[in-house]
């Protein structure tokens, strides 16, 4: 397959691999995630570049966003907005809080109320936003890309199994290796490099190329990948609970995604192996400890043949 | 128990380590006998044999001959159904003291024989039957009664199988290392529940809670600053006032100390049934025994929590 | 139907099939009942009737003890005991609805009935049924344990059961050590005879035998076969005529010594049982059998009467001589009166010498339009052999021995009337002769001093075809003769002849596999006895082997059968990395093995690259149509 719409792609991925150093395999599962039309979470230490990535993705994508600091105050109304009483009209008008956007940058999101994250993972899920029995749907197409510290801290609600489930996935960005590091101290600030980062595709062109992604060929031998993989999380008793069909079906849409952006008009074993860590991390919980077991995950897939 | 018993005992302790996880069946761990009926066989064999020599019958020889051959293949296929099969413990689901425990195995089969008539027996004698497809898995339970609270582990149980002509039983142990946790008891009829212990009784009011947001309206003089929605204030240029409740429901303090008078498992006994009754009327409950508390909160895993502690809580006199 | 009524009426089915050869030999009452209460079982568990009251199944049980008693004398012994059993597990079978313990103990019942059958027969159609009984006997087992099972994979499985049993079988078939006789006696039961019959001989008698084309005994000859004219097999001999009928002696004496006067002819005799105690014997015999004896009038006789097949070797010699009998008187018996116009002409020869007395009754018979036919008219008058001399003058071989006896009695020459097989059809396909009940012949011997017992066949003087070329060209063509006696050598006969041969082997090898053969056959292994370190490693290795590679086939592990042809040439193409080192990990991706495998084999980077890139695009990217180009490339890839 050779798509129009491919080289572009390459070429945000290469101004993202400007901006992001030295995290190319990283880049390209956010991208990659992004074209399943999947939300992402971004799960590291503080000061290694979440917010820097998802300010680079949202703007080399060409995609409106908005950027909310999650804190413990914050309000579910603070999200989504609210109806106030206007004296004029001598009605309720709804504010749109910055959930209606296309990129909502959910910074820190493990540091606001649950009753907060539910409200937006309710609008996630839903793909709207009910404020007084009136539903006000958000713009298409509506990423998520939030970040959270994985340190247990004082004040922090971790995300709830249910709640993670809508993340296609979750990634990890880690250290940088000491050749881009060195490039990174050497080099201009991200924050200013990214501001005056010109969007290198359009909305269009990420509908376009969704659209494509939709067509790359899945196989029955992949299909029993796929079920032979979430087979096994199911019965791995160290893991409190097993994969979704929903993560299921992200894991296979995500594989596509991955095939279609290395050039690939199939979804080989190889996406699939590529993909699972980042689909299955944070929704497989250790039974004894009730926290994700990245380590089990990759050991999971190197027990299961493919068939 | 004689001494041959508990001989026999020792040798299969011996030979049969406790194993987490999962075991496979090697042949070294596998028995095999005839059964009655296989002894018939064998009396019928002998039977025939003697015949046949007797009336010089040559086919009856062969016949004698033959069955014995028939036999032999069902005992190989009878051992079959056992060698390799990988058996794993699942996660059991927990139960209150007096039911029975349902410790779930995954029979997994990878050598490509499909196993039939494949039966589980727990100690007292309850019998689970399963079919093992080929390369696939199946599910069964050996229930086991737990008449205590507390960790219920899997004792050793037995897997035979007596397919496909119930001549000879090849049999093993199941040494798998798996735990069930035991609730208490719940009391049969319990008191009703101690409502709103903490805050004198009665359920709370609209408007003077503070847990939930319910909306906001005009700054009334007098509100509190932390209340005063300054973000929407600036927006529409009018003065807002958060306000918050408390659900109508009512909020069950579960506390050890109310039950002074009572011996230890009778307390956890009516705490269990509060519990779930609470939890059935959808109330929200706080539970504080010696050693460990759950603030107020409901819902499948603050229930599972707490029974949790009531089954692991101490006996009496173990000096904890 | 459901699965119950499914295996209850298969257990019925494999328990009338078990009883059906036992059914076959008891009183007809007997069969009629036991075969309608099998059929009502079988309509029970179709219709899913409720089971039988338990008093009516033990009145019946009562009832049928009783019958089975009062038919064969006896509840023990083959007949008495098969009969009671064969009651017992119908009954039993009643018992057994819906209880899997008594089915159980039916199905053993049903085995062993199975096995029981070949007392009466061991022919291969009998070893065929017995096969297929076990093999239902077995399903029925099977269902007993697995009810929901799938019938064709169930039956598939007590066939190959059965397949897996039989190198064991035939193993300890050759190698268990057979004992020469009983381990205890055995009582006799007084079988249906079949064949000639010893107790007397009349007008009428052989040739009802004419349309039997069974086999009577085989024949196999050292040497060449001697001319058909002198197969005279000797059988039943009659020395007293009552008038109408000729009997059996009465008297016992030591027999004559037979001084031979030409060579002696070795041959082996397989006898079909006929529940008599005589042996067939080509006039004269010389060297007898083991454990039978000859009798004063020739005959060679068994210890016991033959009720099994057997086999037997002996040696004739086709001319001899006899001194003196101590029995000749007995040959000269006449009744006082009767038959007087045979009487008459027997007197007209009177002062001929013997052989010349002789001569001129055969010569009698030739010249007087005489007729051989298989329906002769009834002799009715009170004189038949003057009747038949001078009236009818049609006859079948009895009619002629009969007649030419009393001739030579009355005429004064000692004669007596044998009865026996002449001739038989040499089988070329397995060098062997086969003699039929239709080669019954009656002929005549007559003593001549000098020479003594010598035989005449007065049926060669009327119908000489008879001896030299068989029954089916002496005869006129409009009586009717079934197939095989047929002179013309039309298809269906050759056909028949080649089967028989199988027959024969099986009979020889199979049947006839007795301690003797047994002794043979091991010494040709190089096993003396049984005792022998030779013979216990034959045997335990046999068995080592025979167990230990079915256990090796059942047991071991099988290797995946993909149903995707694509995935089995990329398995070929594995394999063949593989043994140049490059083993794929079960969770490898072929392109993370392929990029793998071209590290370490960088000259084949290209060739696994095209491989690797087929198979992906067939398995996972649908393009089935390039599947045979894969094929081509694996084939051709040889690291």
């Amino acid at each position: 397959m050779n798509s129009a719409l491919l080289p572009r792609f390459l070429e945000a991925l290469q101004r993202l691999d400007s901006i992001i150093l030295g995290k190319q395999d990283a880049l390209r599962l956010a991208l990659s995630c992004l074209l399943a039309r999947g939300h992402l979470l971004i799960e590291d230490l503080p000061g290694v570049g979440k917010t820097t990535l998802a300010h680079a993705l949202a703007r080399v994508l060409g995609l409106k966003f908005q950027r909310v600091q999650f804190t413990s105050d914050l309000l579910p109304a603070d999200i989504t907005g609210v109806s106030i009483y206007d004296r004029q009209d001598g009605r309720f008008r709804f504010h749109p809080g910055p959930i209606f956007a296309q990129v909502l940058l959910a910074d820190e999101i493990n540091r606001a109320t649950p009753k907060t994250q539910s409200a937006l993972l309710e609008a996630m899920a839903e793909h709207q936003v009910t404020v007084d029995g009136e539903s006000h749907p958000l713009p298409r197409p509506f990423y998520v890309i939030a970040t959270q510290n994985p340190l247990q801290q004082i004040g922090a609600f971790p995300l709830p199994e249910s709640q993670l489930d809508r993340f296609l996935m979750r990634l990890e960005l880690g250290y940088p290796d000491e050749r881009a590091e060195r490039e990174l101290l050497l080099g201009q600030d991200r924050r200013s490099l990214l501001s005056t980062q010109e969007p290198v595709l359009g909305i269009a062109e990420l509908l376009a190329a969704q659209a494509e992604v939709e067509q790359v060929h899945i196989s029955p031998a992949l299909v029993d990948y796929v079920q032979a993989l979430v087979a096994a999380t199911r019965n791995d008793p160290s893991f409190a609970c097993g994969l979704s069909p929903r993560a299921a079906l992200g894991l296979i849409q995500a594989s596509r995604a991955h095939a279609w952006l290395i050039g690939r008009n199939m979804v080989i074993p190889e996406d699939v192996q590529t993909i699972f860590p980042g689909v299955a991390g944070h929704r497989l919980v250790q039974r004894a400890s009730g926290r994700p077991d990245h380590a089990a995950v990759l050991r999971l897939l190197a027990a299961i043949a493919i068939p | 128990m004689n001494l041959l018993g508990q001989r026999w005992q020792t040798f299969i302790a011996r030979r049969h380590p406790p194993a987490s996880g999962s075991l496979a069946l090697v042949h070294k761990r596998i028995y095999i006998v005839p059964t009655r009926r296989g002894l018939g066989l064998g009396l019928l064999l002998l039977i025939s044999l003697v015949g046949a020599i007797n009336y010089q019958l040559s086919l009856g020889f062969f016949f004698t001959f033959l069955l014995a051959g028939i036999a032999h293949s069902a005992l190989l296929r009878t051992y079959a159904a056992l060698l390799g099969l990988e058996i794993a413990a699942r996660p059991a689901e927990a139960v209150f003291a007096g039911e029975a425990a349902q410790f779930p195995l995954a029979l997994s089969e990878k050598k490509g024989r499909e196993r039939t008539g494949i039966t589980l027996l727990s100690p007292d004698g309850s019998a689970t039957r399963c079919d093992v497809p080929q390369r696939g898995e199946a599910r069964a339970a050996i229930a086991v009664a737990a008449p205590r609270r507390g960790r219920l582990t899997l004792p050793r149980s037995r897997i035979e199988c007596r397919a496909p002509t119930g001549w000879f039983v090849a049999w093993s142990y199941l040494t798998l290392v798996s735990e069930c946790l035991v609730y208490p008891r719940p009391e049969a009829n319990p008191p009703p529940l101690p409502f709103g212990a903490r805050s004198g009784g009665g359920g709370l009011q609209a408007g003077q809670g503070d847990d939930d947001f319910a909306g906001l309206r005009e700054y009334h003089p007098g509100d509190a600053p932390s209340r005063i929605a300054w973000r929407q204030a600036a927006r529409t240029d009018t003065l807002l006032a958060k306000t918050f409740q408390s659900p109508l429901a009512s909020q069950v303090l579960l506390d050890w100390e109310m039950l002074a008078g009572l011996d230890t498992e009778a307390r956890l006994s009516r705490l269990a049934a509060w519990i779930l009754r609470a939890e059935a009327e959808g109330h929200r409950y706080a539970l504080v025994i010696p050693g460990f508390s759950r603030p107020l909160d409901h819902g499948a895993a603050h229930r599972a929590a707490c029974l949790a502690a009531l089954a692991l809580f101490p006996a009496e006199g173990s000096g904890a | 139907m459901k699965t119950e009524q499914r295996n209850a009426l298969l257990l019925t089915g494999a328990v009338a099939l078990a009883l059906a050869p036992h059914l076959a030999a008891q009183p007809l009452w007997l069969m009629a009942l036991l075969a309608a209460l099998l059929a009502l079982r079988a309509v029970q568990s179709l219709t899913e009737t409720r089971a039988l009251p338990r008093w009516l199944l033990l009145a019946l049980t009562v009832v049928l003890i009783v019958l089975v008693f009062q038919a064969h004398r006896s509840l023990i012994g083959r007949d008495g005991g098969m009969a009671l059993l064969a009651s017992l597990v119908t009954l039993k079978l009643f018992e057994a609805q819906g209880k899997t313990r008594d089915s159980h103990i039916v199905v053993m019942l049903a085995y062993f009935c199975t096995g029981t059958a070949f007392l009466h027969s061991q022919s291969p159609a009998m070893f065929g049924l017995v096969m297929l009984d076990t093999v239902a006997i077995t399903l029925a087992a099977l269902q007993l344990e697995r009810p929901q099972g799938a019938p064709l994979q169930q039956t598939r499985l007590a066939g190959r059961m059965l397949l897996e049993a039989v190198p064991l079988a035939i193993l300890l078939f050759v190698l268990f050590p057979r004992l020469p006789g009983p381990l205890w006696h055995i009582p006799v039961e007084r079988g249906a005879r079949t064949g000639l019959s010893s107790d007397r001989m009349e007008p009428g008698q052989v040739s009802q035998l004419a349309l039997d084309d069974s086999v009577a005994f085989r024949v196999e000859f050292d040497d060449q076969p001697p001319p058909r004219s002198v197969l005279y097999w000797r059988g039943p001999v009659f020395d007293y005529f009552d008038g109408r009928r000729w009997l059996p002696p009465q008297r016992f004496y030591v027999p004559p010594r037979i001084a031979p006067q030409g060579p002696s002819l070795r041959y082996h005799i397989t006898l079909e049982p006929h529940q008599q105690r005589w042996l067939l014997a080509l006039d004269m015999p010389t060297v007898l059998p083991e454990s039978a004896q000859i009798s004063g009038r020739l005959q060679v006789m068994s210890a016991a009467p033959v009720m099994l097949r057997q086999r037997y070797t002996l040696a004739s010699s086709l001319t001899w001589r006899i001194d003196s009998d101590p029995g000749l008187a007995l040959a000269r018996q006449l009744p006082a009166a009767g038959n007087p116009r045979t009487r008459a002409l027997a007197a007209q020869w009177q002062a001929l010498p013997a052989e010349e007395r002789v001569r001129a009754a055969v010569a009698y018979l030739r010249s007087n339009g005489f007729v051989y036919t298989l329906e002769p008219p009834l002799l009715r008058s009170a004189h038949s052999i003057d009747e038949f001399l001078f009236d009818t003058r049609q006859g079948f071989c009895e009619h002629f021995a009969g007649a030419f006896t009393f001739l030579m009695r009355a005429a004064g020459v000692p004669a007596r009337v044998v009865t026996g097989y002449q001739g038989g059809e040499y089988n070329t396909a397995g060098r062997y002769l086969i003699v039929r009940q239709a080669d019954a012949h009656a002929w005549t011997e007559v003593w001549l001093d000098g020479l003594g017992w010598q035989r005449i066949d007065p049926t060669a003087a009327a119908a000489p075809a008879r001896i030299e070329s068989g029954l089916a060209r002496s005869i006129p063509q409009g009586d009717s003769l079934p197939w095989m006696l047929r002179g013309d050598d039309n298809w269906v006969r050759l056909l028949h002849l080649q089967l028989d041969v199988l027959v024969n082997d099986w009979n020889q090898w199979v049947i006839g596999f007795d301690a003797r053969r047994q002794r043979d056959f091991l010494q040709r292994l190089g096993i003396g006895d049984f005792l022998s370190a030779r013979y216990l490693g034959w045997l335990l290795g046999g068995v080592a082997l025979i167990l230990g590679g079915f256990a090796f086939v059942i047991l071991r592990p099988r290797r995946l059968k993909l149903a995707d042809p694509a995935a089995r040439h990329y398995q070929r193409f594995c394999r063949k990395l593989a043994r140049r080192g490059v083993v794929r990990m079960p969770q490898e991706g072929p392109l993370d093995f392929a990029r793998r495998a071209s590290n370490a084999l960088p000259h084949l980077a290209l060739q696994i690259d095209a491989i690797t890139n087929e198979y992906l695009a067939i398995r996972y990217g649908g393009e089935q149509h390039r599947r045979e180009s894969l094929r081509v490339q694996v084939t051709q890839f040889n690291p």
